[in-house]
């Protein structure tokens, strides 16, 4: 009878081991998952494209005299340490382009229509400010 | 230790996280068209560029519309239609048709710029919107010059497909 009872604790104890792994294997899978999604969404390609062309639509919708405050905040956490060190080459204007790179990659260019002549300057506060100026 | 380790359960979690991987990539790696608000900024610049508080600009109209006008439209109007290096050809196309405000078919006056084979893609897109062709749009507005009414169209499209588009 004792061995009876010693085989059911046994079994009883691999049957709880058991559920605890696959516990933890799924707990594992879905924490490797939430960080792979969480990377993704605060990737500098996904802000670079955002801050692009919504500095593009700005400049098409302002008239000489238009000042622009932006907070690049949110898009510049995910790689703060290239920014502090980049900061003054995050917003580039040649011509009627517009390139923002917070990253050493090559960051994405949106062209504007209005013949402007647009000044940037980018603070280390991660703030970018836009000043239209008239076209000479 | 049968469960945990059961093939199938593997297969299972390999196709949920693809699955997962290819949703995420293809979400945060897709361009957002914004051509939609380009076109309507684009339009409403040219609007105020032909008429100031309702009457024609005088260098659009002055007892008769002038050709001036439609010859240096973009400098006039302050626009700069040159893109990226990544396009040979021009992606924006501007038609302006000024017509009397009792007769909407015959136009009066017309200025285009830019690629004009937009218009085709514009003339397809007509029940069907492609996200591969150059996005329309359209504006109307009326305007006056002393004791004459205008109706003024304002047609616009905007190509950069491969920044809109996937």
């Amino acid at each position: 009878m004792k061995r009876k009872g010693s085989s059911l604790h046994r079994k009883k104890g691999s049957m709880l081991t058991e559920n605890v792994i696959f516990l933890v294997l799924n707990l594992t899978f879905f924490a490797i998952m939430a960080l792979f999604i969480l990377k993704q969404s605060s990737g500098s390609a996904y802000y670079e494209q955002a801050y692009a062309k919504q500095i593009a639509l700005l400049i098409d919708s302002a008239k000489p005299g238009t000042q622009i405050l932006l907070d690049f905040e949110k898009g510049v956490s995910s790689n703060q340490e290239w920014f502090n060190n980049n900061f003054q080459r995050a917003v580039t204007i040649n011509g009627n382009i517009v390139e923002v790179r917070l990253s050493e990659g090559e960051g994405f260019s949106y062209s504007f229509f209005n013949e402007v002549k647009p000044g940037v300057d980018v603070l280390p506060s991660a703030k970018v400010f836009i000043v239209i100026n008239k076209n000479d | 230790m049968e469960k945990t380790l059961s093939i199938y359960w593997f297969v299972i979690i390999g196709i949920v996280a693809t699955a997962i991987i290819i949703m995420v990539a293809a979400f945060y790696g897709s361009n957002y068209d914004v051509r939609k608000y380009e076109n309507r900024a684009l339009a409403n610049h040219i609007a105020d560029c032909i008429s100031k508080e309702g009457k024609l600009q005088d260098y659009v109209y002055q007892s008769g519309f002038k050709q001036e006008f439609s010859d240096n439209f973009l400098e006039i109007c302050n626009l700069n239609f040159n893109v990226e290096d990544t396009y040979d050809e021009e992606q924006y196309y501007v038609d302006v048709d000024f017509y009397a405000v009792d007769d909407s078919s015959n136009s009066l006056f017309s200025v285009s710029k830019g690629n004009i084979n937009f218009r085709a893609s514009c003339a397809i897109q007509e029940d069907e919107s492609y996200k591969t062709l150059a996005q329309c749009g359209e504006r109307r507005l009326y305007s006056t010059q002393g004791n004459e009414q205008f109706l003024i169209r304002i047609f616009t499209a905007i190509g950069k497909v491969s920044e809109n588009v996937n």
